[in-house]
């Protein structure tokens, strides 16, 4: 069942119930605002997010409608210069229902031609199976999972592109093999499993190997790096990132996986420190992107250049870099990512009010984008800032960002990053002993995922935004 | 004096008049052929100010705004084709000094230069006193505030519980903060809490604190804002925005001078003063059967009231330059002075984020000024709302409520258009794309003041 998008308002029944508790810091779950705003204020004006989400049933049929009023809602205006401003979530914001009727029924649309086109390419699937063409069920049934990752349903994605890998598997074809297990590889890490992942991609190497796949063999390399970065095994990702670049030789005329595979291998070696070394394979990648003229690198290009200098400390470089990086950004992915690492930079320089700005630039991004993931990377840095001024209230956002994480089952590594900085900011603030709990709650989270330190996981200070590594097949 | 240097990238119909101008206003002009080399010449050296054209290849929101972002590029100035509402908006979010209509005359781009130009003598900035930082310093010697000195030198050593209203942004944390350090409890510690960001139910266990066990997952007892506030004050602001429920438990413990945990069995003796603060109108919400009546006269026991920075008269330019003097020392900015111009641009604006709203400009403004002091082009005035917009707010004309007609938004922008050309119908009606006629007929219709007779909304 899938649970509500910004401001989950209920209890979730699911997995892990230790990891559930979003109200950490008062072991209860947030209720609707909407006794304090709407029947206070007798039914009247005020109609929040979180009142929706209260007086809606939580079910997946109506998650393209809550979304859409998501993206349509506005900021109070009433609270534009008032202190809760500041404190203010995707949650609080006012339902605007204008042109409903209207909506509800494109949504509902949507909703049906998305589940046609499945529909289509299922039965297309068992067309080409009747008719003996492995090959043809296996690209209808990983387009189907495409689909399914559009729509950010990543267990669905998964598990059409599992049905496609067992078809290509029992055809016998390692070229189509490696190539499902790649995607379901890269869907299972969006869902968190980052053990089956780098199983996938390990499996998917040796099958791309087989059928002298390079570029597929170097693509499931980039894949298992970036499932072990993400586990903070920056030496095996590193291992990783140089054996695509093995596999890959010289090769004539040069392919994206290079550039991919190099640009990685910079943000690992500076995750690592390696600051000099970083450096060679940066521009190495700049001079591939020039010769293969490739537009789509210029953000990524960006901003590993802008946190290249952020690592040296320098930030006016660092900001011009990231500035750029987020106006050439294609996506929304791209720009929230960077735009959260251009605020990052301003932050560590003190520009309290700049940084608080662009990070509400990348919330109102992802809001619009409807992609919540983010939104709790969103939240902490806004938390952070606070609690850096001194302000009590910060623990809002955090809160927040755990209901998000609780509410989207985003992995395990964002509740642990987000009972991190809460941690540290309420120990700044001078709570330490629900500091010390925090901190001790997500020391166990980065154990399970097998991250040896706090320090090495907290990544999102300075993310790495990279292309996802794929070739063009389907 | 150095000659101005300006940057410029527009249409290459536009290119002579702009030159003409720049020749005019005695400045050296470069011309950037595309987007790229623009920001390549940012990126070289800083610039007095830029003219950028919205009908430019490859110009759009996310590049102007990183420009008006740019240190280095001082001053804006856009042109566009044709009247456009959405234009004049965004020159306005921009802070843009003109938006001049396409195609260029140079008479008009020579106008523009001058007024760049003429900024007027500069008034330099007071060294900060010790101590002062932007949460704390209570500034201001109009008429209303010196009521509110009063008020305050009068009750800051009482116990009573003090409620302070005024719109959004007035500062009433930083009075609620002088009242406690004016206070014989100033050793004690100052809790502030803010009544409308906090969910009902972690505003419960957030003022009161909870027992271990109280609740599933409530593994730890946890200290209440108001046993933390022990000794000291506790200032609740927004109030008006707390729930009935917890309006009734506030109310026994100011009554009872006691709190009792969520899940706890016995009251702990505080010693707390309260002093709470709401932009609401109490008395409707009391009227509305929103607020508790007795709460109401519990925490008024003293009421005071900021004035909106609008009514403070030299107050604002007071505040503008002690921020311009605490934001230069935070951010390392060696700022000596504003121009007159700058000043009188922040003392005729209207503020509806009042003293949060100011502060916020002169941070950027500060932030934006490469030389020793602040010209009106690094202001940014009504651009500076801390919250982002929503995707509703980005697709309407962006500075008014979403909740304005199309009429409210015509008035607004009329308006705004008439202040830009001085009051000159005329002018206005060319800049609307509309007959004179027309726009008289607007004027008396939405009952607009001409800046000659009073302020643009």
């Amino acid at each position: 069942m899938h649970a509500a998008a910004f401001g989950g308002v209920r209890l979730r029944i699911g997995s892990d119930r230790e990891e559930r508790k979003p109200l950490y810091r008062h072991g209860i779950r947030h209720t609707s605002f909407l006794a304090r705003h709407v029947l206070s204020n007798g039914g009247m004006n005020r109609f929040t997010i979180d009142d929706l989400r209260a007086a809606l049933p939580e079910l997946d049929e109506l998650r393209p409608l809550v979304d859409y009023l998501v993206a349509t809602s506005v900021a109070d205006p009433e609270r534009t210069w008032s202190g809760s401003s500041e404190l203010g979530t995707a949650g609080d914001r006012l339902v605007e229902p204008l042109d409903l009727e209207e909506a509800s029924e494109r949504l509902a649309l949507e909703v049906f031609e998305h589940r046609s086109r499945i529909y289509g390419l299922a039965a297309r699937a068992i067309a080409a199976l009747t008719e003996g063409d492995a090959e043809a069920a296996t690209e209808a049934l990983l387009q189907a999972a495409s689909l399914e990752a559009e729509k950010g349903e990543a267990p669905r994605a998964a598990a059409y592109a599992d049905a496609a890998y067992r078809l290509a598997r029992d055809a016998g074809d390692a070229t189509l093999a490696s190539l499902t297990l790649r995607r379901r590889a890269r869907h299972r890490r969006a869902e968190g499993r980052y053990e089956d992942a780098r199983r996938d991609y390990e499996e998917a190497l040796v099958l791309a190997e087989a059928a002298e796949d390079p570029r597929g063999a170097a693509e499931a390399c980039v894949g298992a790096g970036n499932v072990c970065e993400e586990q903070a095994r920056w030496g095996e990702a590193e291992d990783w990132y140089r054996r695509a670049l093995s596999l890959l030789g010289s090769h004539e005329p040069p392919v994206p996986e290079q550039w991919h595979a190099l640009l990685n291998l910079h943000v690992v070696l500076r995750s690592m420190g390696s600051l000099e070394g970083c450096l060679e394979p940066l521009r190495e990648a700049e001079a591939l992107v020039e010769t293969l003229d490739d537009s789509s690198a210029v953000p990524f290009l960006e901003n590993a250049w802008g946190q290249y200098h952020m690592a040296l400390r320098d930030f006016d470089t660092a900001e011009q870099h990231l500035r750029r990086g987020v106006a050439e950004s294609a996506d929304a992915r791209s720009e929230i990512t960077i735009r959260l690492n251009l605020a990052e930079t301003l932050f560590a320089r003190g520009r309290h009010l700049d940084a608080a700005e662009e990070a509400r630039r990348a919330e109102r991004r992802a809001i619009v984008s409807s992609m919540p993931q983010k939104l709790p990377e969103v939240y902490r840095l806004l938390g952070r800032i606070l609690a850096d001024e001194g302000i009590l209230d910060a623990f809002v956002l955090f809160e927040r960002a755990l209901q998000i994480v609780d509410a989207r089952d985003l992995p395990a590594i964002e509740r642990a990053r987000t009972l991190q900085a809460y941690g540290e900011a309420e120990s700044s603030l001078g709570d330490t002993a629900t500091g010390r709990e925090l901190l001790s709650e997500a020391d166990r989270l980065y154990e399970r995922l097998g991250i040896e330190h706090r320090r090495d996981a907290w990544s999102d200070r300075y993310q790495g935004e990279r292309p996802i590594s794929e070739s063009n097949q389907t | 004096m150095t000659r101005r240097r300006i940057l410029g990238l527009v249409n290459e119909i536009d290119a002579p008049a702009l030159e003409d101008g720049a020749r005019g206003a005695d400045a050296d002009l470069i011309l950037a052929s595309s987007v790229d080399r623009l920001f390549k010449r940012l990126s070289e050296s800083e610039w007095e100010l830029c003219v950028v054209s919205l009908s430019a290849e490859h110009v759009d929101d996310a590049l102007l705004e990183r420009l008006a972002g740019s240190s280095a590029a001082g001053a804006l100035i856009l042109t566009a084709r044709g009247a456009s509402l959405n234009a004049a908006l965004l020159a306005d979010r921009l802070g843009a000094l003109a938006l001049l209509r396409e195609p260029l005359e140079a008479g008009g781009v020579a106008d523009a230069f001058e007024a760049l130009a003429d900024e007027g003598p500069s008034v330099e900035l007071s060294p900060l006193e010790e101590g002062q930082d932007g949460r704390t310093a209570l500034i201001g010697e109009s008429g209303e505030m010196a009521e509110v000195f009063g008020t305050i030198a009068k009750v800051a050593r009482s116990t009573s519980t003090v409620l302070i209203t005024g719109e959004s942004g007035t500062g009433k944390e930083v009075v609620a903060r002088t009242l406690h350090t004016q206070s014989d409890r100033s050793e004690g510690p100052f809790v502030a809490v803010n009544c409308a960001a906090i969910p009902e139910q972690l505003l419960e266990s957030e003022l009161f604190g909870h027992e271990k066990g109280a609740f599933t997952g409530a593994i730890a007892k946890r200290t209440g804002r108001f046993q933390r506030a022990d000794g000291g004050t506790l200032f609740l602001d927004e109030i008006g925005d707390m729930s009935a429920v917890l309006q009734a438990k506030l109310l026994r413990v100011l009554e009872e001078r006691a709190v009792e945990r969520v899940g706890g069995r016995e009251a702990e003796e505080i010693d707390v003063r309260v002093v709470a603060a709401t932009n609401q109108s109490l008395s409707e919400a009391i009227l509305d059967g929103r607020f508790r009546e007795d709460l109401y006269y519990r925490l008024a026991v003293v009421e005071l009231a900021l004035p909106p920075l609008r009514e403070r008269g030299d107050d604002v330019r007071r505040l503008a330059l002690h921020f311009a003097a605490l934001f230069a020392e935070r951010h390392g900015r060696e700022i000596r002075a504003i121009t007159t111009k700058a000043l009188s641009r922040i003392a005729e604006a209207r503020w509806p984020g009042n003293i949060r709203e100011l502060r916020n400009v002169m941070d950027r403004a500060v932030l934006l000024t490469s030389t020793d002091t602040i010209r009106t082009g690094a202001l940014r005035i009504g651009a500076a709302a801390p919250r982002a917009a929503s995707a509703a707010e980005v697709a309407r004309p962006v500075g008014y409520p979403a909740t304005a007609s199309l009429a409210e938004v015509e008035a607004a922008h009329i308006a705004k258009v008439l202040a830009s050309v001085g009051g000159h119908i005329g002018n206005a009606a060319d800049t609307l794309g509309i007959h004179r006629n027309t726009l008289s007929r607007k004027i008396q219709e939405y009952g607009l003041d001409t800046p000659d007779h009073g302020r643009a909304p």
